[in-house]
């Protein structure tokens, strides 16, 4: 009897976890290069309490199995990488990436870290860095004599400075691709991580294969479906309330057994 | 007399084991490929000839004949994830495990460091040739299950049948285990990529049985105390000498 209270909590506590994911989605509506997690869930074990194959009272054999299961877990959770909306902003150091690329971020302990954020600003010591204040990877330095920057779609970065004519090219700001962004790790500040699952990350140039242009003056939105994740929350809910009501169920049928005996 | 507090009992017992089943299908009712179970419980005509054959008092106390899996199709929804595929049709895909093959109705796949597509699990998927293997960027799944790389169909997915009425048991994680040499390839089909095959649990269906269940648990309650307290009459007044 107290599996049947063990298995709706099992229920319970991952509708939970749906209305969690829901609710970080909803936070980030509005964060640029925000992609959102979709939960997975999974039926756990199941005991079986009658083998295939045991003969019953009727000599005969009985085909399948007797079992009962025990639940549901949360399998993973799991990035959706789709393409956010491509706004204008105007911003000449606002880029956003068309494609399936990700920038390359020097974290401060050294390692490299990935983002679809593209809203970059210029440090004290004139590097393209994002708004937490890590450098862009490769480093990009913007003269301080500079009075217009252009970025191509390839990711050359070109600069007009005081009295000259001719553009400078500062360099090209290359993007990387996984095979399976869903393993990457999600680490805040926009930032992601290159996991097992992951698969190591591959460089390019932006523009050529599927790396996905630069579009300078852009941002991209969060690719959140304020509708969908509303749908999904009813979901979670109504799947929360009907488990709570098994454990009501369970409960009463353990009070009527109780009173049995007056 | 004694007879019927058995009989109720044992409706009793019966009906927490269904408890047990109608609450796993609740917990499941968001879980993708998850095929909801029904509880059969043995005909009247059963239950006489089991009573018949076991001449004398005996009554059998399992009830419960049978737990089937309902693989009903479940809704097919969107997801947009093209990793993510539904079958649409009859059919399971094939996947890799330690203890062998086993079938699965949830097609969310991903991709682990070899580039071999699998279940979230990290079970690998089989194709007609093995496990799949992507090696590109664009991954196009046909309706047929048809797996183009790059423009290239690589592989065919292994969709398998299994004669109907399915002889086929739950392991978790969304896995069944069936007899391998009863599989044939499954005929009327459709592969949906993007797209994602709901649990097949109706809410409303699920909690209209709790509330029946719940209520028989009541009155076979009611008719055990209902006997007890016969009983009770036939044993202390009956017999009574009243002056």
């Amino acid at each position: 009897m107290s599996r049947v209270l063990r298995t709706a909590a099992t229920g319970m506590l991952a509708q939970q976890l749906f209305v969690d994911t829901i609710a970080n989605n909803m936070a980030n509506v509005n964060t640029n290069g925000f992609k959102k997690s979709k939960v997975e869930f999974q039926d756990l074990l199941y005991q079986t309490l009658r083998t295939a194959g045991s003969s019953n009272l009727q000599g005969t054999f009985v085909p399948t199995e007797l079992q009962v299961g025990n639940g549901t877990r949360p399998a993973a959770t799991q990035k959706i990488f789709s393409q956010g909306e491509i706004s204008y902003t105007g911003n000449p150091l606002d880029i956003a990436i068309d494609g399936a690329g990700f920038f390359q971020i020097n974290k401060p302990d050294g390692t490299i870290a990935y983002t679809r954020d593209g809203t970059f600003k210029i440090s004290d010591q004139g590097f393209l860095v994002t708004s937490d204040g890590l450098e862009l990877e490769p480093q990009i330095t913007i003269p301080d004599n500079a009075e217009r920057v252009e970025i191509g779609i390839d990711g050359n970065v070109y600069a007009k400075l005081y009295a000259q004519e001719e553009l400078q090219n500062l360099g090209q700001i290359t993007l990387v691709k996984f095979i399976n962004p869903a393993g990457l790790r999600s680490l805040g500040q926009n930032l992601y991580e290159a996991t097992f699952a992951s698969g190591p990350p591959q460089i390019g140039v932006p523009n050529e294969q599927a790396f996905g242009r630069l579009l300078q003056g852009y941002l991209e939105s969060s690719n959140v479906d304020v509708i969908e994740e509303m749908v999904n929350m009813i979901i979670a809910q109504r799947a929360y309330e009907i488990n709570s009501k098994a454990v009501q169920t369970a409960d009463d049928m353990m009070n009527t057994a109780n009173n049995l005996r007056r | 007399m004694i007879k019927g507090i058995y009989t109720a009992a044992s409706g009793m017992v019966s009906l927490q084991l269904k408890n047990e089943v109608i609450t796993n299908n609740i917990a499941n009712v968001n879980t993708t490929g998850f095929k909801r179970e029904g509880v059969f419980r043995k005909t009247l005509i059963d239950k006489v000839k089991i009573l018949k054959m076991n001449s004398g008092d005996f009554v059998n106390l399992d009830e419960v004949d049978e737990v089937r899996i309902d693989f009903k199709q479940g809704n097919l929804y969107s997801t947009g994830n093209p990793l993510d595929t539904a079958i649409d049709g009859k059919g399971f895909f094939s996947v890799q495990t330690p203890n062998g093959i086993r079938y699965t109705r949830n097609g969310s796949f991903t991709i682990d460091n070899e580039r071999y597509l699998t279940t979230t699990n990290g079970y690998r998927l089989l194709g007609q040739n093995g496990p799949i293997q992507i090696n590109g960027q664009n991954v196009f799944i046909g309706d047929d299950g048809s797996i183009i790389v790059d423009g290239q169909i690589v592989e065919n997915l292994r969709i398998m049948d299994f004669p109907e009425p399915y002889v086929m048991n739950k392991i978790g994680d969304g896995l069944f285990e069936a007899d391998e040499t009863q599989a044939i390839p499954a005929r009327n089909f459709k592969i949906k990529q993007g797209f994602l095959e709901e649990s097949n649990v109706n809410a409303v269906k699920e909690m209209v049985d709790l509330i029946e269940l719940s209520r028989d648990y009541d009155s076979n309650q009611r008719t055990i105390t209902i006997q007890d307290s016969t009983l009770d009459k036939a044993v202390n007044e009956v017999g009574r000498i009243t002056r």
